[in-house]
């Protein structure tokens, strides 16, 4: 299934840009998204633990199952309140 | 003798130009523990319910905390606390940099100044001295100019806390800045305006007398294990302060834009982030005392109209509610802005509020050009939304309406103006969105000094962080009520030991635990305290000032929420459709505080928590 992704600064993929479709297994769940995400190095030296991810406009955590044509939002965690 | 504490509270009487020593006893630090809890335990204590918080009977306490001045890390803040000229309860403001350390190393674990200075004075507080000395030629210097003046007068090291020109005229929005061009403050409540009535324009601390320790080895060694996991938990807040959570809460829905009327402002969010800001403006980071964190920004702008501006960068607070709440996307604008409060000494959150009110009071016809000096009032105007921030800090035009803050605005316009104030006690809000977060829709109702996200801080466990020993396992669903009075009682009472301790809030991120603050104090006074003990005094100091508020004339009906808030959804974005069911979650909260149907502590209650004499002269003795 297809899913879009955007990245919030300071997270870019290595092109650059902001904005990507990628490809993934159906009932994939957000951990495995992250975990391949990383392993391509997109969150530079962050790491899984600084990230929020959203779709929907709702905060999801690992266990998420991803749907098809979702939009998936990626930001660096906040800290502070 | 305690470890930790210097051992005495310095009292100054302004009117009759003496001062006195008062020893820290272990009844005091054990019931009370210091900082907010000192505050609690003097502040209501001394002032009358119906006192003029601008008259002599008005005091003004600065209390640091145990672990203030030790290696604990994040402990450089202090309280600042006295009736507030803004909303006349309870008023306190915490603030960080080096101040609170260095008036321990003076001799003194807090300041507390009574009556009123016949002519303007400022204080110069060390190990050999405390001297009154006057201030004419001082007054009217802004808070960066301030720090350099008295050094020059006292010490090249002393620690400066002083008010502006919105303080000296007794702006209600004005605070108490230390730290100089690095501007740390004690922004909220209007406590400036105390300094200001007090005529005092400035406190100077200087001192080497390290507080000793009680087991000084232990204490180190159990500090070492957490700071380098605290260190990488917080990567996100060095490397872009709090401004980074700009893009998050924009995305979330926790984001102010236009006075609170509408849900999402993604591209304006995008050109004032924290990524942004670092990306353009950045020259280095500050720390306050003992912090491994580092969230302070040294910004510059070096090109352009506001060429010049130089120092402390703008926090969340104020990007959000200048940015998003104004309307304004241009970040140069909101640096020079910030740096204007800053010099002023005024609270930028009450004036981004008051700024956003004004722009919606005009569209609506409340406020009109009569009252605004003839001038049109519009979104996203970047020089009129300065002129105002300039008239405010002067206190002069239509800038001297505004800096009555919005209880005065509620007398001058009335309910029209009341509908469109986004206000809990007459404390304006801080940058986060209580339809975001239902926990926090209930802690901007029940803080004590009025909306305040950071009296409970109960939001952050519905966004990302757990803590088992609150009982929170994962962090929670947002837009459920279940459990949340619960929650922001626990998490009130956990905050009021961090303000005791006088320990900054954002090593909450770093993993930082009631077991580590209870192992910490005990190594560091002796007082050996358990967990359970610290979260009674945290229970203990917030029903403290509880009582104080109803003493003031509070109840019920003033833990509330703004209509909009509880009626009218953002309509986009992150949590376009939330409501928070607050009567709900506020009769849980009362059932779980012990207080009965009017927000009153039962006798039970208080007898449990060693206030029975208190409630008695608050007269709210009730079975």
């Amino acid at each position: 299934m297809i899913l879009s992704l955007r990245l919030y600064p300071p997270l870019k993929f290595d092109d650059g840009d902001e904005f990507r479709q990628v490809e993934v297994e159906p009932g994939t769940k957000a951990d495995a998204l992250l975990d391949r995400l990383e392993g391509e190095g997109v969150f530079r030296s962050y790491g899984r633990q600084y990230l929020l991810v959203l779709t929907a406009d709702r905060i999801i955590r690992d266990d998420y199952p991803l749907e098809a044509g979702q939009f998936v939002k990626i930001i660096l965690s906040p800290d502070g309140g | 003798m305690l470890g930790g504490y210097a051992g005495k509270i310095l009292w100054v009487d302004l009117t009759e130009r003496r001062w006195l020593v008062e020893p820290v006893t272990e009844e005091l630090a054990r019931a009370w523990l210091g900082g907010g809890g000192w505050a609690a335990a003097k502040v209501a204590a001394m002032v009358p319910a119906g006192a003029d918080p601008l008259g002599p009977d008005n005091i003004l306490g600065f209390f640091t905390g145990p672990l203030t001045g030790t290696p604990a890390p994040s402990s450089g803040r202090h309280c600042v606390a006295g009736k507030s000229p803004l909303t006349g309860i309870w008023g306190e403001a915490s603030v960080g940099g080096h101040w609170g350390r260095s008036l321990k190393l003076a001799g003194y674990d807090a300041l507390i100044l009574t009556g009123q200075a016949s002519e303007p004075v400022y204080l110069w507080i060390n190990e050999a001295a405390v001297e009154i000395r006057p201030a004419g030629s001082l007054w009217g210097l802004d808070t960066y100019e301030i720090e350099e003046a008295v050094r020059a007068r006292t010490h090249p090291q002393a620690q400066v806390a002083a008010i502006g020109p919105a303080g000296e005229k007794l702006s209600r929005i004005a605070g108490i800045f230390t730290d100089g061009r690095e501007g740390r403050a004690a922004a909220r409540c209007g406590l400036g305006a105390i300094a200001g009535a007090k005529k005092v324009k400035a406190v100077a601390v200087s001192g080497r007398k390290n507080p000793a320790l009680f087991n000084r080895g232990e204490l180190l060694a159990s500090i070492n294990t957490l700071v380098p996991a605290l260190k990488e938990k917080t990567r996100g807040m060095s490397d872009f302060g709090t401004a980074g959570l700009v893009i998050p809460a924009e995305m979330i829905g926790d984001f102010p834009v236009r006075n609170w009327s509408l849900g999402s402002w993604e591209e304006g969010a995008l050109k004032i982030s924290g990524a942004a800001l670092a990306e353009k403006y950045l020259t280095g980071r500050f720390h306050c005392w003992a912090c491994p964190i580092g969230c302070g920004r040294k910004i510059a702008v070096t090109q352009g109209r506001y060429a010049g501006v130089r120092g402390a960068g703008p926090e969340y607070e104020t990007l959000g509610l200048f940015g998003g709440s104004c309307l304004i996307d241009d970040l140069e604008v909101i640096c020079l802005a910030n740096e204007l409060c800053n010099r002023y000494g005024q609270d930028t959150i009450e004036v981004g509020n008051l700024i956003a009110f004004s722009c919606e009071a005009f569209e609506k016809g409340i406020i009109t050009r009569a009252d605004t000096g003839g001038r049109e009032l519009k979104w996203g105007d970047n020089e009129t939304f300065l002129e105002l921030i300039r008239e405010m800090g002067e206190v002069r035009g239509f800038g001297a309406v505004l800096a009555q803050g919005f209880p005065g605005l509620f007398k001058r316009y009335g309910e029209a103006a009341r509908k469109i104030s986004m206000t809990v006690k007459g404390l304006s809000f801080p940058a986060h969105e209580p339809r975001a977060y239902n926990s926090l829709g209930l802690g901007y109702a029940t803080a004590n000094r009025g909306a305040c996200h950071l009296e409970a801080m109960s939001h952050v466990f519905e966004r990302n962080l757990s803590l088992q020993e609150l009982g929170v396992e994962k962090p929670l669903d947002r837009f459920s009520s279940q459990g949340k009075g619960a929650l922001v009682a626990r998490a009130q009472d956990f905050m009021m030991v961090y303000d005791a301790a006088a320990l900054c809030k954002f090593t909450l991120f770093g993993g930082l635990t009631p077991t580590h603050l209870a192992r910490w104090i005990s190594l560091a006074t002796g007082l050996d305290c358990t967990v359970e003990e610290l979260l009674r005094c945290g229970e203990r100091i917030f029903n403290r000032k509880r009582l104080f508020n109803l003493e003031c004339g509070l109840g019920r009906r003033d833990d509330t929420l703004p209509e909009r808030i509880l009626e009218q959804p953002r309509g986009s974005g992150g949590s376009a459709d939330n409501l928070p069911p607050l009567e709900q979650m506020l009769e849980e909260y009362y059932a779980v505080r012990g207080w009965d149907a009017e927000g009153v502590p039962r006798a039970e209650t208080l007898r449990r928590l060693g206030l029975a004499r208190e409630g008695h002269r608050a007269g709210v003795d009730r079975e």
